[in-house]
């Protein structure tokens, strides 16, 4: 196998709402084509992370590189200013979100949903259009919804339809907040399924906030660990490095659900 | 059986604690003053131990008292021993103790709550009002954005709004209007009649509703329709990260949602304002037909004597003012939303204030202008 090549950067990157910090000195970087989790307990500001790598929440202090350019050193203005000029759509267009209910625009079809950044930056024809999110819902398991809008479809298909529209512009990255969260079991390996096959045929690179562990340890190549207490990261490494070989005692507890091996 | 709580001081330096009786949460509540005063008064006891050999059914009651009974004790340095609970209290009491008090989770009372409150809305107002003006300039530049043919910017979602904003608030423009036309006409006509002068009641109504009233009657329809609408879409759009999901497309949420309802507000609110000054002249109308016993046409022609082009061009800029003020109003407070339902319905609520405050000191300060003017 060659050279890993990375592909994001987290540099020194602080997070605070306010005066209260969230996390500090954040430091990692992740390879092109890898499964990537960002984990750790509840409110320890793992979904905050993610907004900072997308351009969502302008961290305090610190910059995040996507494929080497700057998410936060581009644009001056505040994060709902970004898009729209052409140097920060580039740089959208590189990554897309998968938000943990979906967040779906419930005045659009699903095939609405999926096509909206396509009929805003290109001119392709609108037989086309539908051809690609047909395609784009077929590849998710939703064939046949093209016309359905968000609130008639279950928790699940909106996951899934979620994901069609995050891949909508065939990202290089596709950041996913807990995406299993909330669905069954069933549901869940499935969806995890069709993200392993996603990076094995496309070689897209997943970044997937979550603690469920049966997931991670199901396709996570390396993990990251944020530490509440501590606020800032514990551990990166392969789920099982962390669960067995890992120093600290609260990631090994984190990985073993509170039995210390 | 009753619930009962007795405490006995041994020899040993021991305040034993007699639980009797069925514990229950729907119960009567058991006092606790006693043993509480006695762990914080009486320096000899050492150590707390219970008796629960009378003790019958329990639930989250006993528990409770035991928290407390535990609480106060460990503040004052005294053991507690607990032995003599059942073992499924002694397993509940564990896990209360568990995790110990976050002290971060401790809200901080202020000194003093009066100072306090006027400083807090007082900086709370300065903030609301900077937040306005930054997103004035946001929306001003995205205009900018639109002209040069740059904005993320959708036809069809326009059309909707324009719809929304226009046609479908006819109905209750109509209605309002109608009836301010005849409340002036009433209100008018019972002054000028001592004076034989009913037939300038034309004019009053005419020359009130195209100046002034129109235009402020359908502002605020217009804050409490569709300022309120805005706020709740964009503000259930934010509660739903879908704003979020726009934003990491690469696509400009004050382009793509918030330019198109104000457009769509601007242009429709002169057009309702010139339909209110109709049916406004309408009500007028029928108030002087049946009391006063003037013919329409005399009614029309006085009235169209009595309203200067000026009267009505004035009036409509009023209303375009009004309107892009709404609609900001609307907009800027959904999309400065926070996370919850309760959220979105506290945005609503300040979207619709907003506006009206926002339509009343504008007009104001147009009456002031038009007067120096002299129009």
């Amino acid at each position: 196998m060659s050279e890993p090549e990375t592909h994001i950067l987290v540099e020194n990157l602080s997070l605070s709402f306010g005066d209260m910090l969230v996390q500090q000195d954040l430091n990692f970087s992740i390879n092109r084509g890898e499964i990537f989790v960002i984990m750790g307990g509840s409110g320890c500001g793992k979904s905050t992370l993610m907004k900072a790598m997308i351009g969502l929440k302008r961290p305090s202090c610190g910059e995040v590189f996507l494929d080497g350019e700057p998410v936060w050193g581009v644009s001056k203005g505040e994060g709902g200013s970004r898009g729209g000029e052409g140097e920060s759509n580039r740089l959208a267009r590189k990554y897309g979100t998968l938000f943990q209910s979906g967040a779906l625009w419930s005045s659009m079809t699903l095939a609405e949903n999926v096509t909206l950044a396509l009929k805003q930056f290109t001119d392709l024809s609108d037989a086309r259009v539908r051809e690609i999110a047909e395609y784009k819902l077929m590849l998710v398991g939703l064939a046949g919804f093209e016309d359905f809008y968000p609130s008639e479809i279950s928790g699940g298909m909106k996951k899934r339809a979620g994901l069609a529209r995050a891949m909508a512009l065939d990202p290089e990255i596709l950041f996913c907040d807990e995406p299993s969260a909330g669905l069954d079991p069933l549901s869940a390996k499935r969806l995890d399924d069709l993200m392993l096959q996603l990076r094995d045929s496309l070689n897209t690179t997943f970044v997937i906030v979550t603690h469920e562990l049966d997931s991670i340890f199901s396709i996570a190549d390396r993990a990251l660990f944020l530490d509440a207490e501590s606020k800032t990261q514990l551990g990166v490494g392969s789920p099982d490095e962390l669960r067995h070989d890992h120093p600290s005692a609260r990631v090994r507890a984190f990985m073993n659900r509170g039995e210390v091996s | 059986m009753e619930p009962g709580l007795s405490s006995v001081l041994t020899a040993e330096r021991e305040l034993t604690v007699t639980l009797s009786g069925d514990w229950s949460l729907l119960a009567e509540e058991v006092s606790l003053d006693e043993v509480l005063d006695a762990l914080a008064s009486d320096s000899v006891i050492e150590r707390v131990s219970f008796d629960a050999s009378g003790l019958g059914q329990w639930d989250s009651a006993l528990i409770i008292a035991l928290v407390a009974i535990r609480k106060t004790a460990e503040e004052q340095g005294r053991e507690v021993d607990e032995t003599g609970l059942p073992r499924g209290a002694r397993q509940l009491l564990e896990l209360a103790f568990a995790v110990p008090d976050r002290a971060e989770t401790e809200h901080r009372e202020p000194d003093n709550r009066f100072l306090y409150e006027v400083g807090e809305s007082t900086l709370s107002v300065l903030h609301e009002g900077r937040l306005f003006f930054a997103f004035t300039g946001r929306v001003t530049h995205a205009f900018g954005r639109l002209l040069r043919g740059k904005a993320a910017y959708s036809g069809r979602d326009f059309g909707q709004y324009v719809q929304e904003a226009g046609v479908e608030a006819l109905p209750i423009v109509s209605l309002i209007s109608l009836l301010i036309g005849m409340i002036f006409a009433f209100v008018g006509a019972m002054q000028l009649q001592y004076f034989g002068a009913g037939i300038y009641t034309a004019d009053l109504v005419g020359v009130a509703m195209v100046r002034e009233m129109a235009p402020i009657m359908t502002g605020i329809i217009m804050a409490g329709r569709t300022g309120a609408s805005y706020a709740a879409q964009i503000g259930t759009m934010k509660v739903n990260e879908e704003i979020d999901a726009l934003t990491t497309l690469g696509i400009n949420a004050i382009d793509y949602l918030v330019l198109p309802r104000i457009m769509a507000l601007v242009l429709m609110m002169p057009l309702l304002t010139l339909y209110a000054d109709f049916m406004g002249i309408v009500g007028g109308l029928l108030v002087g037909v049946v009391m006063l016993d003037i013919s329409p046409m005399q009614y029309l022609q006085q009235t169209l004597n009595a309203i200067t082009l000026s009267h009505l061009f004035g009036g409509l800029f009023k209303a375009t003012v009004y309107g892009s003020l709404v609609a900001m109003a609307g907009c800027q407070q959904g999309m400065a939303c926070g996370g919850s339902a309760l959220a979105v319905g506290q945005c609503t609520t300040r979207a619709v204030v907003m506006g009206i405050v926002a339509i009343v000191i504008s007009a104001s300060l147009l009456t002031i202008i038009y007067i120096n003017l002299g129009i």
